[in-house]
């Protein structure tokens, strides 16, 4: 049988992963968790048509609900095609008309962008910490 | 002569933190790029986010690169 503390902390877990995906999806690249401790996430990125991969490190520091907003963020920008690679390619405020037209309240959108603009993920080359991923308008 | 993978390598020791390309380097790059079939997309005018410097990404060699930030010394174009 399960302990409730465990499930709480697997169901944290599956939030963060669920979140990796959905923001590399817009990379178009997919996650591999190979390491993870409290807060720091390791792991490797793939590519379709790419024999090269990249290896990552995400040092968290957003809540489950700013990381949840964030993921329904990326799903949708990937949804719609807003983005070039990490280039949001509409401006914050046509970003911002969209998300009120899906019924997001002003928290929400504040939350969403702001976590958007915030986040950092770093490439790790051969165990350094170099470039970063991150997304700009 | 530079093959498509240490060009590749080359890229990403270029968006290590403290490089910024010259002009000239900015243009040899580019024709490096541009012989293996790729372009480089130029941002030079980021308007919010982290980044908020003018920087070159590669195409067209492999989406692993792509996301690469190689940073340009002031008023490169």
């Amino acid at each position: 049988m399960v302990k409730i503390g465990c499930k709480i902390n697997l169901i944290m877990e599956v939030v963060k992963k669920e979140f990796l995906d959905s923001f590399f999806n817009l990379f178009e690249a997919k996650v591999r968790i190979t390491q993870f401790k409290e807060e720091q996430f390791s792991g490797m990125l793939k590519w379709e048509n790419d024999d090269d991969t990249q290896d990552f490190k995400w040092y968290n520091i957003f809540s489950n609900e700013a990381l949840v907003i964030l993921k329904e963020l990326c799903d949708l920008i990937k949804k719609y095609k807003l983005n070039d690679n990490d280039t949001i390619i509409i401006t914050e405020r046509e970003l911002r008309s969209k998300l009120t037209s899906f019924n997001w309240d002003n928290n929400k959108i504040e939350k969403g962008i702001d976590a958007l603009i915030s986040i950092s993920i770093k490439m790790v080359d051969d165990g350094e910490e170099t470039d970063s991923f991150f997304m700009h308008f | 002569m530079v093959n498509l993978k240490e060009s590749k390598f080359l890229i990403k020791q270029l968006s290590k933190p403290g490089s910024e390309l010259t002009k000239k380097e900015l243009k040899q790059l580019e024709k490096l790029v541009i012989k293996f079939g790729g372009k480089l997309r130029k941002d030079l005018n980021p308007v919010k986010g982290k980044i908020n410097k003018p920087h070159v990404q590669v195409e067209g060699l492999g989406k692993s690169i792509e996301s690469r930030h190689i940073w340009l010394k002031s008023g490169v174009k």
